[in-house]
Parts: structure tokens; C-alpha cells; sequence
């Protein structure tokens, strides 16, 4: 499971840099700190909520979205927004 | 191809790093035999649990006159409370029961109904479920009451032709503790017996018998006196895991049954503990004349938490029980931990909160009791249940936020904080009840919840 994680995790992050190196963006280190928050509380997010199904605590694992899984998407959406508006400018 | 080549190798990798045993002696000395606690739980001095104890006023005590458990009552009314025909009919009930279920605010299908609506309280296989429970650790079912030192069937190394065992005591420890987990017991710890660790034994024993330690050979009784040998010195403290997800569905008839069948494994395993010390030419006596309690604080097996009768484990949460065996096997003593949880239980209080019958102190730890009991256990810090009043419905057990599985990596989180720092306790506490955990689960969901023997979600 961690393995399958790990690899999803590099090559998504592979790919970001691969992505940002074609477009010729460079990111802050701001907006690497938030995007990385972002993607931490996200993995953190999913991992609870698949280990609270596994206990057998459903309502625990849907309060998660709204309470961990809204801040991971504001961080990632403000990351993004960051880069994107100042790569626009 | 390629593939299955690595595949291959990955096999054989996992092969060569998988431990293997040609004998008991590697067993025992592999790093498995070691008691490993997460990082968290530290250690803290002999004698000094986070529980503050002052030894200087603690004394033995006489269980014929004082009773250190619950009040008369749980033998009139062990399942007070509980609806004692399927369907939720009460009027069954003796006398004795009724009254003393009339004395209380709610009963125990209130609180169950209180989050389960839906439960129209204990049913048949439920009923059954708890009485075969009961059967198992008390009744039809028990084997024969082991005596005081065992039943010593087994060859002694003697009859063998062989020498008695003998080994460094921090082997002993490791070998007990093996030992034990075979025989389904899990933390498996060691106090010795002093002058100051002797307070918790009784003084008298229920029957009225003094409790005496004489230099003796073996254990003898008579009218008016136990005697266990001088050369007895050390205390086997060790506890067993009860289902745990069965343990949520307490105060309800099933949730009770988790209680009965751990503490029947764990007379299984004291007994199979006190044949094993025999065959290696030592002695163990169980059923000790002692308060359970104060011996897996003083050993790290647990802390001392707020609810008033068990422990709490950094591992099994309230969801285990104790017990000991007295042996003159000699032993390597296990320091007390701190892993937070007497802290914890300053900020949290849900078991005090979700007692039905309001035995559990809802204050801060005290030196003195909040009420007047038959047994004020007197020397230390903390809380103290009204044993006039707790009938052992185990829900206070089924709730503690200790419980928890180690499937989220958010429990993890909380527990390793909160071992740090107390600082976010009550939050954690507040986020426990908020986010559903806990206990006063669905009793019938459990009859779908799976596959796990004993009832115990290893996994978790």
C-alpha cells in the first residue's frame, strides 16, 4: 500500500516539475510550502478515511472531507492560484 | 520474465530477512521476545507511576471487612440494568434488580437509545451471547478453580532427570513473556515484591484469613491463615486484549460478553503461566489475595486512568484486563510508563460523562474520594468510582478515546501528541465525541461486522 502511495506520489511529483520546466515556471518557495501543506493534509485526508472505513467508523471518515479535506483543497487552490497569477503578470 | 525474476528475488529477500527459530533459546532471545511500545511511552523510576502514589499512607488491606471492588449489590444486580427477556421486557427482573434499577435516572437501554434509537434493546442471541460469556469465565463452562499454586500436572524437571531451569532474570522476563503470548495473554511485565510493593497485597483475605509470607516451603492454608514462601518476590503482571470492537456495543448485552470472554482467556493463560513455571521447577500462585490494579501501573502494562476499576493501555486503550501470578522465578522488573494518559484523563471525562449510573468522578484526580464508599483506597491521586453504585457495565471501558485502532493515522497523531504535550487534550477529547468515535455503537451491527477470532480486530 505505501509502495503503491510512494509511487503515485513521485510520479505526480515528476510530472509537476516536468510540467513547470515546459511552461518555463518557476515557483516560489511560498508557494512550493503551501502546495506541499496542501498535498500533505490532502494524503492525510484520504488516508484517515480510508482507515476510519476500516474501523468500521463511517461517520468519522465522511466528517473528514469537510474538515481536514476542505483546508488540503484551499491550500492546493491558493498554491495554484499563486503561481498562476503571478506567472500571468 | 522479467517479472517473475523479481518476484523471485523479492521471495527470497523476504526469505532471508524472516526470523526463524530452531529452539526455544533463539525465541527467546530474538528481538521479537522484546516488549515494543511506540516511541511515545516513556519510562519513568520504580515505584513512581504517573499515577502519584504516597506509599507512606498506603496499607494492606482487609478485603473481609472492606470491599475494594463493587458493593454487594453486583452480585444482586450484576446485569442491573440490562432487560433480561428479549424485546426489552424489564418486569422479569428480580426484586433485588428492580430496585435497584428504579434508584438510577436512566437505564441502560436509555443510553443505548440514546445514539442507537433504533435498538429495541437485548435480544435472544444477544442474551446468549452474554450468559455463555458468563458460563466461560464464572460458570458451567469454567474449568475446575485452579488451586492457589496451580495444578502442577505437568512433569517438574525432577521427574525429567534434569536440572531446574536456570537463567539470567532478564531472560526469565523474556521467556514469561513469550510464554504468555502463546497462551493468548499479550503484555506480559513484572513488579517485585518489597516492602512497599507488598502494600497492595491484602492483609486478610475475603474469607478472613491473614495473608502471612513466611519462610515456607510452599503455600499452606489453614482456618485461619494463607502463607506464600519468602522466596516469592516477584509479581507477574499481565493483561489480555478483549474484542474490541464488540467491547463499543457496552453497556448492552453483547458489549458485556467482550468482558467476560477476555477475562476467561486470561484465566486460561494464568493457569497455563503457573503449569508453565512448574515445569521449568518454580512456583506461581494466582487467584492472589490483592487488589489487580495497582500491579500493571507500577510494571508499564498500563496507567491508571479515571475510570475507577481497570486500567488504560497505550496499546488496548480500557478494552483489556489484568491479572497476576506471585512466583519465585526470578525476574527482571519493568519500570512504570508515561505515555499521557493519566494527563488525558484530566482534559477528557467521557467516561464519566457517558455513565449511565453516575459512579465515575467528573473532577479533576483527587487525593480523597468525592463520595462516601466502602473503600476510600486511600495514598493516592487520582479517581475513585462509587462502588455503591457501578454495577461493572463495562461502558465505561467500551468509550475511552484510548480505544482507538491504529487504521487512522489521525490516532496515532493525537496519542503521540498527547503523550508530548497536554496541551491540545481537550480538543482531542472534544474532537473524539464530535467526530463519532468511541463507544455506544449499533449492538446489532456487530453480528455483521466480521471475521476476527476471539473477536479481536488484530489488524486494528
Amino acid at each position: 500500500m505505501l509502495l503503491v502511495v510512494g509511487l503515485i506520489f513521485g510520479a505526480l511529483l515528476v510530472g509537476l516539475i516536468m510540467y513547470l520546466r515546459s511552461r518555463d515556471i518557476a515557483l516560489t518557495w511560498y508557494e512550493w510550502l503551501i502546495g506541499i501543506a496542501g498535498f500533505a493534509l490532502l494524503l492525510f485526508t484520504i488516508q484517515n478515511i480510508i482507515g476510519c472505513l476500516a474501523e468500521f467508523e463511517s461517520t468519522a471518515a465522511v466528517l473528514f472531507l469537510p474538515i481536514t479535506g476542505i483546508p488540503a483543497l484551499i491550500l492546493l487552490i491558493v498554491a495554484w492560484q499563486l503561481a498562476w497569477r503571478r506567472n500571468k503578470a | 520474465m522479467k517479472g517473475l525474476g523479481l518476484a523471485g528475488a523479492g521471495l527470497g529477500a523476504a526469505a532471508a530477512s524472516t526470523p526463524v527459530f530452531r529452539d526455544i533459546d533463539e525465541a527467546i532471545s530474538a528481538p521479537s521476545a522484546d516488549w515494543k511500545r511506540p516511541w511515545w511511552v516513556k519510562e519513568r523510576d520504580y515505584e513512581d507511576p504517573t499515577t502519584e502514589i504516597d506509599w507512606s499512607i498506603v496499607q494492606r488491606i482487609d478485603n473481609s471487612t472492606t470491599y475494594c471492588t463493587a458493593s454487594p449489590f453486583v452480585a444482586a444486580g450484576y446485569r442491573a440494568g440490562y432487560v433480561v427477556k428479549p424485546g426489552g421486557d424489564v418486569s422479569s427482573a428480580s426484586p433485588v434488580v428492580a430496585d435497584f434499577m428504579k434508584s438510577f435516572k436512566k437505564t441502560t437501554k436509555d443510553y443505548v437509545n440514546e445514539k442507537n434509537p433504533d435498538w429495541a434493546g437485548d435480544t435472544l442471541r444477544d442474551c446468549a451471547l452474554f450468559d455463555s460469556s458468563v458460563a466461560l469465565q464464572f460458570g458451567a463452562l469454567k474449568q475446575p478453580r485452579n488451586p492457589a499454586g496451580g495444578f502442577r500436572s505437568i512433569p517438574t524437571p525432577e521427574q525429567r532427570g534434569v536440572a531446574k531451569w536456570s537463567a539470567t532474570p532478564e531472560e526469565n522476563m523474556r521467556m514469561i513473556r513469550a510464554a504468555g503470548r502463546l497462551a493468548g495473554l499479550r503484555d506480559v511485565s513484572c513488579v517485585e515484591l518489597n516492602s512497599t510493593t507488598i502494600k497492595n497485597i491484602f492483609s486478610k483475605n475475603r474469607a478472613g484469613k491473614v495473608v502471612n509470607f513466611d519462610s515456607v516451603v510452599d503455600y499452606t492454608e489453614d482456618d485461619s491463615s494463607i502463607t506464600y514462601p519468602n522466596s516469592c518476590k516477584w509479581v507477574i503482571s499481565f493483561n489480555t486484549q478483549f474484542a474490541n470492537h464488540l467491547m463499543r456495543r457496552s453497556p448492552a448485552g453483547p458489549g458485556l460478553a467482550a468482558h467476560k470472554m477476555g477475562y476467561a482467556r486470561l484465566g486460561t493463560g494464568a493457569a497455563f503461566l503457573q503449569e508453565f513455571l512448574y515445569g521449568l521447577g518454580y512456583m506461581g500462585f494466582g487467584s492472589l489475595p490483592t487488589i489487580d490494579v495497582p500491579w500493571p501501573i507500577l510494571c508499564g502494562v498500563a496507567e491508571k486512568g479515571r475510570m475507577g476499576m481497570n486500567v488504560v493501555s497505550p496499546e488496548y486503550g480500557a478494552q483489556s484486563g489484568v491479572a497476576t501470578i506471585l512466583t519465585d522465578l526470578p525476574l527482571a522488573p519493568v519500570k512504570p510508563i508515561d505515555a499521557g494518559i493519566v494527563r488525558f484523563c484530566e482534559s477528557c471525562g467521557i467516561c464519566a460523562e457517558m455513565c449511565p449510573w453516575d459512579s465515575i468522578p467528573k473532577g479533576e484526580s483527587s487525593w480523597e474520594p468525592e463520595w462516601e464508599i466502602n473503600y476510600p483506597a486511600p495514598g493516592f491521586k487520582g479517581w475513585r468510582v462509587n462502588s455503591n453504585t457501578c454495577n461493572y457495565c463495562t461502558g465505561c471501558q467500551g468509550v475511552c478515546p484510548f480505544n482507538s485502532a491504529s487504521h487512522a493515522s489521525a490516532h496515532a497523531l493525537v496519542r503521540a501528541t498527547s503523550a508530548v504535550t497536554p496541551l491540545f487534550n481537550g480538543f482531542f477529547a472534544n474532537m473524539e465525541e464530535f467526530m463519532g468515535f468511541g463507544g455506544n455503537k449499533d449492538p446489532e451491527a456487530w453480528w455483521d461486522m466480521g471475521d476476527f477470532t476471539y473477536g479481536i480486530d488484530t489488524t486494528a
